[in-house]
């Protein structure tokens, strides 16, 4: 078995002289004493401390139309502060001290993507909790329903959150495992990334640099109980192995056909040759030594982490499968059949795993095929839409996507003018997902799908441009990039939890939604005004759903009953606060829009509050005949309003 | 001259034979500690975080152990990764009869114990005398 120092750069001999055989220390820097890895610890442990108790003691009620930033107090970002701050100075020190870089990294993560789990009182976002009601219908008819939704067509995710919701002891209810599922999942994707960053980096500090970055990076908002989410991680995790057992330094087939090509190429060959070439100029770190056993070992690992992955979600595995073409062609993967197996074992679950989805659906999935313009369309200009400060807030998301980006190309930059030196393998990671603008039909999310997976290669870019070397950095350079952070951190806010006023959940939203089940007999239609707030996690497939969403905003009942049909068991609308705040943020409602459509509804006589609370009403269509009894008939919710 | 290594540096790989048996140690006991609680159905404060982490996590980390990869960053991502993996892959297999899923994982738990055991005995077994398996099957070719 090689240890781990052994994936250090090939040759210190390198021209460049850019790494030492030992990765864990060098001539440069500090030596930490164990006084100072003492401090360490304790500034990283109070600053997580008061940030934490600064959040559950926050004011959730404060979250305005710019998020989640309005209510978080001065300590938490003091917090934030001291933790970043310890870690940068950690860079500094002469050898990697991993356990205290990974405490301060998991606080990070806990203090800045566990902010909304700590500061709200319910779990956030409507679509986790609609994934929880997949769950919930798998568990409780036994099987995936792909007919009610597509996304039941690759169940992975939701069998295999089922089997921890019942060996947890959770029963058929995964709501609980809700709330805290991005903060966690969130800190699942740290070990593959700094895998990932030791792979293509030289020395240590750069990759955990680049997990920082990451971290403050990340403002996509796809980290949650989702099956994307358990993809991204299996998806860094093979990549991490790929790069970390299976990678080549001599050019590929392709790559070498184009470095061949001409004695005096353009300068466009010129360049790929030049990249190519970096490889065998033992620039990049080695791949790490394996026996034959242990690659046979993971190559099994890697086809089972595949099935996994092509079972839970549509987009990821094409993702990587391109992403291992992109890298056969340069140069960078050694098993290239790992490609085909991606492919051939994607086709397969599509062929097989989800006719019911593709039947009849074929433009669906290749209709985007080539829409560049169409998909930019859906990904930006169509969303560019709603109240001024929701404009002022997607302005913010793509100046800051434009600033991340723009600093990862300074950093390949940065990286070529200090000793000719390109990052293959960070490009590719970085530039492949942009093939999804021209072939997926992914609708408006594509483009948020394109920067996630994007954000890996930028970010450890970023951190070649502040680390472009592996020794130690000057302190006034490490003062530079911890301003940088906290100049950038609260426009990363504004962009992450910026549409929180509409995202998050309160107990009173909950309690609209409980109601709703309460008073509803099963089978009846439940139509909701707009998206937001908890819905659907529980009998999903036993009510009928209906979004009035794209109706709004209604001018007479009719309008609302068109939408809604008939339905002799019941008819509900839940109409809770979220929605509102959704509807006057994207479509540009009066804020008392919840108001007056409640009172056109019950004056026009055929609806009446069945429920209501400080967040919202339920409305019930008076039946013409005596109504059915609903499962709950005679339990009344505790602060119900008779009609 | 290397500086000593520091304690942090001593889950990158470099744990001894003796220590990852250990370490194999307990993650049987974990398994097995899982095993129980949910046979005697135990409450869920306390499953939560026996049970469900060793779905999410021991069951990979047994696995990267029985494979003898490297303890390091990887081994953590992969450790994850196989975790969510082998809950997603289990649970596939019995989509139709989804009561038995969590009979099924620790089926899977208990899988992976024999692996690890396996591994923990193949590794516990003195390095002589497997080296002299190959030299053996050498010396009857030539014969």
């Amino acid at each position: 078995m090689m240890p781990a120092s052994t994936a250090s750069l090939e040759g210190a001999d390198s021209p460049e002289g850019i790494e030492p055989p030992d990765e864990a220390a060098d001539d440069s820097g500090v030596e930490p004493s164990a006084r100072a890895a003492r401090g360490a610890f304790l500034v990283i442990l109070a600053a997580l401390t008061a940030g934490v108790l600064s959040l559950v003691f926050g004011d959730e009620s404060a979250i305005g139309p710019y998020g989640l930033i309005s209510a978080l107090p001065p300590v938490y970002f003091a917090a934030v502060f001291a933790v970043l701050a310890t870690l940068l100075y950690m860079l500094r020190w002469r050898r990697e001290h991993t356990l205290l870089l990974a405490f301060g990294t998991i606080a990070l993560v806990v203090l800045v993507h566990g902010s909304a789990a700590l500061v709200e009182s319910q779990a956030r976002f409507a679509t986790a909790w609609l994934h929880a009601g997949f769950v919930n219908s798998i568990m409780t008819l036994g099987e995936p329903t792909p007919s009610f939704d597509a996304r039941m067509s690759w169940p992975g995710f939701f069998t295999g959150a089922g089997a921890l919701t019942g060996n947890s002891g959770l029963g058929v209810d995964p709501v609980p495992l809700l709330r805290w599922a991005p903060m966690v999942l969130f800190a699942c994707y740290v070990p593959s990334l700094l895998a990932i960053g030791k792979a293509t980096l030289p020395g240590w500090r750069a990759p955990w640099l680049g997990v920082m970055v990451f971290i403050f990076a990340n403002w996509v908002g796809q980290d949650y109980f989702a099956p994307q989410t358990v993809a991204y991680i299996l998806y860094l995790a093979m990549v991490a192995l790929v790069l970390t057992y299976l990678r080549k330094c001599d050019p590929g087939k392709i790559s070498a056909f184009l470095t061949r090509r001409s004695a005096d190429p353009p300068w466009l060959f010129k360049w790929l040759g030049s990249m190519i070439r970096a490889g065998r100029r033992e620039i990049e770190p080695a791949q790490r030594p394996a026996g034959r056993a242990l690659i046979i070992s993971l190559i099994l690992l890697f086809g089972a982490l595949t099935v996994a992955m092509v079972s839970s979600h549509q987009l990821t595995p094409v993702v990587l499968g391109v992403l291992l073409g992109a890298l056969m062609v340069m140069g960078r993967l050694r098993a290239w059949p790992l490609t085909a197996v991606v492919f051939v074992v994607t086709l397969g679950w599509l062929s097989y795993g989800a006719v019911a989805f593709w039947t009849g659906h074929l433009d669906d999935i290749f209709g985007g095929f080539g829409q560049i313009g169409s998909v930019v369309d859906s990904g930006v200009a169509d969303r560019i839409v709603g109240s001024p400060e929701h404009l002022q807030v997607l302005s913010i998301r793509i100046y800051f996507v434009m600033t991340i980006f723009g600093l990862a190309a300074l950093g390949a930059v940065r990286l070529w003018w200090s000793g000719n030196r390109v990052s293959v393998v960070l490009l590719l990671l970085m530039g492949v997902p942009g093939f999804l603008i021209a072939t997926q039909s992914y609708g408006g999310e594509g483009l948020l799908r394109v920067v996630y997976f994007a954000l890996v290669g930028a970010s450890f870019l970023i951190a070649s441009l502040i680390l472009p070397l592996p020794r130690a950095p000057r302190g006034r350079v490490l003062i530079a990039a911890g301003l940088a952070f906290c100049l950038l951190f609260p426009v990363f806010l504004v962009a992450r939890w910026g549409n929180e006023i509409s995202e998050s959940n309160t107990t009173a939203d909950l309690q609209i939604a409980q109601a709703t089940y309460d008073l509803a007999p099963l089978g009846s239609t439940i139509g909701s005004l707009a998206q937001g707030g908890p819905a659907a996690w529980q009998d999903l497939t036993l009510y009928r759903g209906v979004s009035l969403q794209d109706g709004n905003p209604f001018t007479n009942v009719e309008q609302v009953n068109k939408l809604l049909g008939e339905n002799p068991i019941g008819v509900f609308i839940r109409i809770a606060q979220p929605q509102i705040n959704y509807l006057v943020q994207n479509m540009s409602v009066p804020a008392d829009y919840g108001t007056t459509f409640t009172e056109m509804m019950v004056a026009s006589g055929q609806y009446r509050i069945v429920y209501q609370n400080s967040s919202g009403v339920v409305l019930q269509r008076i039946p013409k005949m005596p109504a059915v009894t609903g499962p709950s008939a005679g339990r009344e919710a505790t602060d119900q309003v008779a009609p | 001259m290397k500086s000593p290594t520091p304690p942090g540096l001593r889950l990158a790989g470099t744990l001894s034979a003796a220590e990852r048996i250990r370490l194999a140690y307990v993650l049987i006991g974990w398994s097995t500690l899982s095993l129980i609680l949910v046979m005697i159905d135990a409450p869920t404060w306390l499953r939560l975080p026996i049970v469900g982490l060793y779905s999410l996590i021991g069951v990979g980390a047994a696995v990267v152990l029985a494979l003898g990869i490297p303890l390091d960053r990887l081994a953590l991502g992969l450790a994850i990764a196989t975790g969510l993996s082998s809950l997603i892959l289990f649970s596939e297999l019995v989509m139709y009869t989804y009561r038995f899923s969590a009979l099924l994982t620790l089926v899977l738990q208990v899988l992976s114990v024999i692996g690890l055991a396996g591994s923990v005995i193949w590794r516990a077994l003195p390095a002589a005398s497997r080296a002299e398996q190959p030299e053996t099957a050498a010396a009857e070719r030539l014969s």
